[in-house]
C-alpha cells in the first residue's frame, strides 16, 4: 500500500469507473459487499442526512458474485490493490465468496460480519463469536490471499468479536462497521428509512469507532484497520494512535472524492512536525502514554 | 425540509406538477428527493425554480401513481436541490427536449430569456396528447416548436432531426437537451462537435448526495457531477459507444 487510506465498503464502490476514480489516490479500495445472489437492496428512502453524519438501509444491493467478476475484470489495471468485500449466511457461502474473489484477482478479501440491516447476513452473523470463527476458518481454508474481518460495533464487548476472529486465522481486523441508529420523521411520524432502523456514519461515530481500536489493540496482535468518522487529517492520526496500522474511509468521500490526497498531506505535515519518519512509529502510541 | 403542496396542476392525463414553497435557491436543472412518506422517495428535476418550486410528476408506476394522488395541503419532505445546472447565459440557445425533459428545461428557456439571452426551444412528444408547457413557454416569449413521433402535432419525426434543421439554418452558442438517452446519445453525435452542447441525464438515484454509487455511469456520480453534463465530456470517456 502506497498509503493508508482504504475505500470503506459500500461507498463508490459499485462501478468499476468510479473505484478507478477513488483508486487515484488510496492506497486500497474495498469492494461493495457482494453476495451469492443479486439482491436489489430497499426501496427508497435509504439513506438521511444530517449535521452529524449519515443514516443508512441500502439492504445490501449487489450484482451477485458471478456477474461482478465483470467489475472485477475491468479493476485489473487498478493502481490500488482491490479488496473483494464479501457478505453470506454461513461458513459455506463465505467460503465461496472468497474463492471466487481470489479468481477475479482480488489482492484481499473483506469479511462483512457487520452489515446491521439485513436480515440473515452482516452483524446477524457477525455478533455470535462462534460463528466468526467458523466463517472465517472455512474462508482462511478456502484461499490464499489475506482475510480482513470487518467487526459490528453492535454488541456489548467488540474484543470478544477480534479474539474470535483472530484465533481463527484472520490476518487483519476492520473496526467499525455502521452503528445501528434511528431517526423519526415528525410529520410522517415514522422512521426516516424505509427499513426502519439503519446504520449510522460520519463523524458522530468517530468516538465509538476510536473506543473499538483501542480496546482492540490492547488484545489483538493481528493489524487494525480502523474505521468510522474520518473527516478530517487528525481523525486519522487518532486512529493510528488509537491502534490501527491503516484506515478506512467512506461517508467523508461524498463531498470530496479526493479527500485522500488532502488526508495524505496533514498526516505527513503532522508526522514531519513531531519527528516521525514512518506511519508505525505512530501506531498505538496513546496506549504508551496514558 | 417538509412543505405543503400549494398547487397540483394537471399537465396531461399522465402528467402533473406539484407546486410547493420551498426557501432554498435552486438553479434550472438541478433535482430533488420528494417523498410523501408513504411510497417511495424519487429523484424529480425542479421544473419550477423561483420563489414557489415545483416538480413535474409523469405516471409510470406504483410510485407515481402514489404521488399523482396528493393533494393541496398534503405535505412533502424534499432533499435538495443536489447536482449541477444548465449554463444560463445571454448567449443563443437552442433547447431540446423529449418527453417529459421539457420539465426542467422550461425554468432554464424562461431564465435565458429574462438574462436577455436568445432562445428557440424544440419539443418532441410522441404524440399529441402528451403535451404540456408550451403555453407556458410562449407566454414567456419563447420561440417553440414541436415534434411528434407519429405527426399529429408539429413536425412529423424525431426531435433530433427537427433540431438539426434548425441548426442547419441558424447558429448557436449552446445546445441544451434533456430527453431520453438514446435521444441525448444522438444530440451527442450531431453537434457536441460542433457547438457547445450539454446533456441532463436520467439515472437511478438512491441517496442523492455521491455516496452510494447507484447513478453512477463512467465513473461520474450523476447526483453530483451531473445530472447536466457537458457532452464531449462523456462522449470522450466512450459513452456514445456505451
Amino acid at each position: 500500500m502506497k498509503n493508508p487510506f482504504i475505500l470503506a465498503s459500500g461507498i463508490l464502490d459499485t462501478y468499476a469507473e468510479t473505484m478507478l476514480r477513488v483508486a487515484e489516490d488510496a492506497g486500497a479500495v474495498v469492494t461493495k459487499s457482494i453476495g451469492m445472489e443479486e439482491r436489489k437492496g430497499y426501496e427508497n428512502p435509504v439513506i438521511f442526512e444530517f449535521e452529524h453524519g449519515v443514516l443508512n438501509a441500502m439492504g445490501l444491493p449487489n450484482p451477485g458474485i458471478e456477474r461482478f467478476g465483470e467489475e472485477m475484470k475491468k479493476l485489473r489495471g487498478c493502481r490500488a490493490p482491490v479488496i473483494g468485500s464479501i457478505f453470506g449466511k454461513n461458513e459455506k457461502e463465505f467460503a465461496h465468496l472468497a474463492e471466487r474473489m481470489e479468481e477475479y484477482g482480488a489482492a484481499a478479501v473483506e469479511l462483512n460480519l457487520s452489515c446491521p440491516h439485513a436480515s440473515g447476513y452482516g452483524m446477524e452473523v457477525g455478533r455470535d463469536p462462534a460463528l466468526v470463527k467458523a466463517i472465517v476458518r472455512a474462508v482462511k481454508e478456502a484461499v490464499q490471499i489475506p482475510v480482513f474481518v470487518k467487526l459490528t460495533p453492535n454488541v456489548s464487548d467488540i474484543t470478544v468479536l477480534g479474539m474470535a476472529a483472530e484465533e481463527a486465522g484472520a490476518d487483519a481486523v476492520v473496526a467499525i462497521n455502521t452503528v445501528r441508529g434511528l431517526r423519526i420523521d415528525l410529520e410522517f411520524k415514522r422512521s426516516v428509512l424505509t427499513a426502519g432502523i439503519g446504520g449510522y456514519s460520519g463523524p458522530g461515530i468517530l468516538p465509538i469507532g476510536l473506543r473499538c481500536v483501542f480496546e482492540l489493540k490492547k488484545v489483538l496482535r493481528v493489524p487494525i484497520v480502523g474505521c468510522g468518522g474520518i473527516t478530517t487529517w487528525e481523525n486519522v492520526i487518532e486512529y493510528l494512535m488509537a491502534g490501527a496500522s491503516a484506515v478506512e474511509i467512506g461517508t467523508a468521500l461524498r463531498n470530496d472524492v479526493r479527500l485522500f490526497k488532502n488526508l495524505g498531506r496533514g498526516v505527513k505535515q503532522y508526522m514531519k512536525r513531531k519527528g516521525y519518519e514512518r506511519v508505525e512509529e505512530v501506531v498505538a502510541l496513546a496506549h504508551q502514554n496514558r | 425540509m417538509h412543505t405543503r403542496i400549494v398547487e397540483v396542476v394537471e399537465e396531461n392525463p399522465a402528467v402533473k406538477t406539484f407546486r410547493f414553497r420551498y426557501n432554498v435557491k435552486v438553479l434550472p436543472g438541478q433535482f430533488c428527493m420528494v417523498w410523501d412518506g408513504a411510497g417511495e422517495e424519487v429523484p424529480m428535476s425542479f421544473s419550477y425554480t423561483g420563489k414557489i418550486k415545483g416538480v413535474t410528476v409523469k405516471k409510470v408506476g406504483k410510485t407515481t401513481d402514489l404521488l399523482h394522488r396528493r393533494k393541496p395541503g398534503e405535505v412533502l419532505r424534499i432533499r435538495g436541490p443536489f447536482g449541477t445546472h444548465y449554463p444560463v447565459s445571454s448567449k443563443k440557445y437552442l433547447l431540446v427536449s423529449g418527453g417529459t425533459g421539457i420539465a426542467s428545461l422550461a425554468p432554464a428557456a424562461e431564465k435565458i430569456v429574462g438574462r436577455g439571452g436568445k432562445c428557440r426551444f424544440v419539443a418532441g412528444f410522441r404524440n399529441a396528447s402528451e403535451i404540456f408547457f408550451i403555453e407556458r413557454l410562449r407566454n414567456a416569449g419563447i420561440d417553440v416548436e414541436i415534434a411528434t413521433d407519429d405527426g399529429s402535432a408539429g413536425f412529423r419525426g424525431f426531435v433530433t432531426e427537427l433540431a438539426g434543421k434548425l441548426f442547419a439554418g441558424e447558429s448557436f452558442d449552446y445546445i441544451i437537451a434533456c430527453g431520453p438517452v438514446q435521444m441525448l446519445k444522438e444530440i451527442g453525435r450531431r453537434f457536441a462537435e460542433k457547438v457547445e452542447t450539454y446533456i441532463s441525464i436520467e439515472s437511478l438515484m438512491k441517496c442523492g448526495i455521491g455516496l452510494c454509487d447507484s447513478c453512477s455511469i463512467l465513473g461520474y456520480r450523476v447526483c453530483r457531477e451531473g445530472p447536466v453534463f457537458r457532452a464531449g465530456e462523456l462522449i470522450e470517456k466512450g459513452w456514445l459507444e456505451e
